[in-house]
């Protein structure tokens, strides 16, 4: 009973504020008379939907494929790289801010480069994912594995802590608060990646239907695909929410 | 008793100042500690007493002077991995159970050691928190978190334990339970105690050498009369009140 409840609840949350959405963008387009090549009604929006539901959901899922593998590439290299910079440091106080400035390289520059170096088309919008989805892991991981107060260092010292012992035992998990705070926003990051590899140099996949169906003017395929581009994004951020309440359950401790 | 005498820190002409100022922070400071001791040293916040702490327990070197310890440099005495410490601030890990967090130093020291069941049942149950094991720091009162600390600081028996304001932060009921419950441990496994408070009356509780830093250059040491063996019910007796005054007759001249 009490659950049932809560679900109600939680269908309010998120019924209400699409509705809100949907009532709010019929109301502009009718107010504004736009033309529906432009911007399409809510209701043609749900027929795309409708028409192309199979083609929307094979091609979503690719995308969802393609930033997946991206995102869990971007992790290993991260991870990779912070126990490199973390064993040795004066590796990290040469190199930290090279590995950090390439994350001014807009990727919309870099991509058409990776779309010709890598000539699967698969494999190029897997990594492109995987370069935008770096950073924010690997600058948030990084951050968590350095972060020990001076009382802690000293204790540590004391103890004759050893560096490998420390890392495993307590800088690892002391960073994996911060690790999924990037993993979260990589999450969206990363489709963003793969779309913008689909724009450029694919036939399948969220970002190409976009595309190709601007070029034919189809606007309610277009707004039905950006909707989905949105929820692939949701769906991965939800994954790693979900894994971060199981793992960080200290947290909710009292 | 006879065992209490022995030298077991010797402090000779001991300056410290930070390498990039020309202020000393401790200036020929000469000091001498027994073996088996409590000594609680006291004094004006910022006149160095953690400064000194921190010099014995090697994590600075002094300018001048020296430190032996059992006769050896803090150096080769640190190799052996005897020195327990807790403070106020240094943290207790979120994600360890308590159990984990007093085995911790065991995980991540070079000695490999391995924690003694009967030891941490034994300070477990000395500091009152038997039924903390399983639990997560996030799930303790300050007082117990500060208790199982000490658990911490002493499971790897330490010849030498360091206690930086390591209670101050407690309200005075809860503070002077641990006090005596760590005499009463303290009485049971034998171990040097240094520790740094701003509160004269832990200190008396707790010591049995008070060291009073009236200045950079100058502390006097004073012998707590008080017996070996102290209970809650020594707070409102005479003799405690002559302590204490007596301290704070020394402190301010």
């Amino acid at each position: 009973m009490l659950e049932s409840l809560f679900m109600v609840d939680y269908l309010k949350k998120i019924i209400s504020p699409i509705l809100t959405i949907v009532i709010l963008w019929e109301i502009i387009i009718r107010f504004f008379s736009i033309s529906p090549l432009i911007v399409p009604s809510p209701l043609t929006v749900l027929k795309a939907f409708e028409s192309n539901f199979y083609s929307l959901f094979s091609q979503s899922l690719l995308t969802f494929v393609e930033s997946f593998l991206g995102l869990l590439i971007a992790l290993v290299v991260a991870f990779i790289i912070v126990v490199i910079f973390y064993f040795f440091p004066i590796l990290k106080r040469y190199y930290y801010s090279i590995v950090v400035s390439f994350r001014a390289i807009p990727i919309i520059a870099l991509a058409p480069v990776v779309v010709l170096i890598i000539p699967s088309y698969f494999l190029s919008k897997v990594v492109l994912a995987a370069i935008v989805a770096f950073f924010p892991i690997f600058i948030s991981f990084s951050q968590g594995v350095h972060s020990l107060n001076e009382e802690t260092l000293n204790y540590i010292n004391i103890v004759n802590g050893t560096t490998g012992k420390v890392f495993w035992h307590i800088r690892l998990p002391q960073a994996l608060p911060d690790l999924f705070t990037g993993l979260k926003i990589s999450s969206t990051f990363s489709v963003m990646g793969a779309i913008v590899a689909e724009f450029i140099g694919a036939n399948n996949g969220i970002g190409y239907i976009i595309k190709s169906s601007t070029y034919y003017y189809e606007s309610g395929l277009t707004f039905a695909a950006i909707i989905c581009s949105g929820i692939i994004g949701l769906i991965t951020y939800s994954i790693f929410s979900f894994l971060e309440k199981r793992l960080i359950f200290w947290k909710k401790l009292n | 008793m006879e065992q209490k005498t022995e030298c077991f820190i010797e402090i000779k002409n001991l300056s410290y100042k930070y390498p990039d100022s020309d202020e000393y922070i401790l200036r020929n400071v000469d000091l001498d500690i027994e073996l088996n001791s409590i000594n609680g040293i006291v004094g004006k916040s910022g006149i160095g007493k953690t400064t000194l702490l921190k010099i014995i327990a090697g994590l600075l070197l002094p300018t001048e002077g020296s430190l032996f310890i059992k006769g050896m440099t803090i150096r080769e005495f640190r190799e052996q991995g005897k020195i327990g410490y807790m403070s106020q601030t240094e943290s207790f890990f979120p994600f360890k159970t308590i159990r984990s967090n007093i085995e911790v130093p065991f995980k991540i020291s070079s000695s490999n050691g391995k924690m003694s069941e009967e030891l941490f049942n034994d300070l477990m149950t000395g500091l009152k928190i038997e039924k903390t094991e399983k639990l997560y720091p996030r799930q303790l009162s300050g007082g117990m978190l500060q208790r199982a600390k000490l658990a911490r600081a002493m499971i790897t028996m330490p010849d030498l334990l360091l206690i930086d304001e390591g209670f101050s932060a407690l309200d005075e009921q809860t503070k002077t339970s641990i006090l005596f419950d760590f005499r009463q441990l303290w009485n049971e496994k034998e171990t040097t105690v240094i520790f740094v408070s701003h509160n004269l009356m832990d200190a008396v509780v707790l010591a049995d050498n008070i060291l009073i830093f009236n200045n950079i250059d100058n502390i006097s040491k004073y012998n707590v009369a008080l017996s070996e063996h102290r209970k809650e019910t020594i707070l409102v007796t005479d003799a405690f009140f002559k302590q204490t005054a007596n301290v704070r007759k020394f402190i301010h001249g």
